[in-house]
């Protein structure tokens, strides 16, 4: 996967999860820019980009989690 | 090798009621609705002031024995779990021995633990059964969190609520009782739970009242319970589904021979999500949260007390209950009931401030 199709997926992920289809992030999206994404959005992010990406996040990256490249850098 | 075994379970929550609706009052609809669509949680029980987690476990505990009729001076043995204790010093143990008229050939400690507290309670009242210490034991896991937890931290005032369970032990007969336990502790995470000015490592003063709000809008002050939802989440969903299977090779007994799984009752979603990665049909699943909060220490306990009120513990089942949290710790223990089945405590479940007695 290149750099821009990990961020589509992952983006497919954020738009199912917060109920946006229109929704766009970058590797700077955070909580900050989103007032829907919780830390109830956190959990179901995490658990279904894990599924989407067949990875497993450390659980201290997802105690800390807050922007989108985080999980990026995580992705293979 | 001496087990014991459950021959009675009662469980005591306070009358007064926390609405979803009281709380959208609180924090919003939308925030609220976000976290109960996951938690399942709509209503929890929680202590009024001049109440506490001893109160609850002394009407539990008085209320069983009062209506089985059983002598207090034949209990030799009295465990009692709890994060929210009377008194610093002494142990709530102490205190409930007095109240319950326990007599001085009663061993009596609190056990410190968390969410877990319920097997390992079982646990170490096992091995002073075994030891040939104890043969009548009452374990009391009891926790009133509400009563440490900001009420304005959204999170955390939406999830729990307050609660306590007595539980009896006799000798095991044959092959019931208490058969199997598993434990085990991944100290990394002890932050995600932590209540940070509560003891001698950051002692209280004008600092530690100060409050803070997050980005969420939760306020909370050092000296309130303070979780990481997300983490614990996440560790929950991925830990202990393995932690179960483990479990369950070493017990050598396979989920079709289990009848009912009992999980921590934190959350709703998880524990679905938990018991599908076990593959745990919907006929062996228990839920008790909706309508009481997650109890922490006394969560499963008071599952399984339910669980018997329901009908759903048959005489001869295999149980396997499973607890886990604060530490972040687990335990699990597999237990087979009497033949003789266990019959539930008719008594009231509920405690109101008027019913209080012989409050210390």
């Amino acid at each position: 996967m290149t750099p821009e199709q990990k961020l589509d997926r992952l983006q497919e992920v954020f738009r199912e999860v917060l109920d946006q289809p229109d929704l766009r992030i970058s590797g700077g999206f955070s909580p900050a820019d989103c007032p829907e994404w919780d830390s109830v959005a956190t959990v179901q992010i995490v658990l279904a980009a894990e599924a989407a990406f067949q990875i497993r996040v450390p659980t201290e990256t997802v105690a800390r989690l807050h922007c989108v490249q985080e999980l990026l850098d995580l992705l293979p | 090798m001496m087990r014991a075994a459950i021959s009675a379970i009662h469980h005591v929550l306070p009358s007064r009621r926390l609405t979803t609706a009281e709380l959208e009052g609180r924090f919003g609809a939308k925030q609220v609705q976000s976290i109960a669509s996951l938690s399942g949680i709509r209503e929890r029980r929680v202590v009024e002031p001049g109440m506490t987690a001893a109160d609850l476990a002394f009407a539990a505990a008085d209320r069983l024995l009062t209506e089985r009729g059983l002598a207090r001076e034949e209990i030799d043995l009295l465990i009692l779990t709890t994060q929210t204790g009377d008194f610093q010093i002494p142990g709530t143990a102490f205190v409930l021995h007095e109240r319950l008229g326990l007599p001085q050939t009663c061993a009596a400690y609190d056990l410190v633990q968390g969410c877990a507290a319920f097997p390992y309670s079982l646990a170490v009242a096992q091995g002073m059964f075994a030891t040939g210490l104890a043969r009548r034991a009452l374990v009391l896991n009891t926790d009133a969190l509400s009563t440490m937890i900001h009420p304005r931290d959204r999170t955390l005032v939406t999830l729990h609520g307050d609660g306590a369970v007595a539980t009896l032990l006799d000798p095991a007969i044959a092959d019931e009782g208490l058969l199997a336990f598993q434990f085990g502790t991944d100290s990394s995470g002890w932050r995600y739970l932590c209540t940070p000015a509560s003891g001698a490592r950051h002692p209280r003063d004008e600092k530690t009242r100060q409050e803070t709000t997050d980005e969420t809008g939760s306020v909370r002050t050092a000296e309130h319970l303070q979780m990481n939802g997300q983490a614990v989440f996440h560790f929950a969903i991925h830990k202990i589904p393995a932690v179960v299977l483990e479990a369950l090779r070493k017990f050598g007994v396979s989920l079709a021979e289990v009848d009912l799984v009992i999980l921590h009752q934190a959350n709703r979603f998880m524990m679905q999500q938990i018991y599908k990665k076990l593959g745990v049909p919907e006929g062996k699943q228990f839920f008790y949260l909706e309508d009481v909060g997650n109890l922490s220490g006394a969560a499963t306990p008071a599952a399984l007390s339910e669980a018997v009120r329901q009908g759903r513990v048959r005489a001869g089942a295999l149980v396997l209950l499973v607890s886990f949290g604060v530490g972040l710790s687990w335990g699990v223990v597999l237990m087979r009931i009497g033949k003789g089945g266990l019959a539930p405590v008719a008594a009231s479940t509920e405690l109101t401030l008027a019913e209080m007695t012989s409050n210390p």
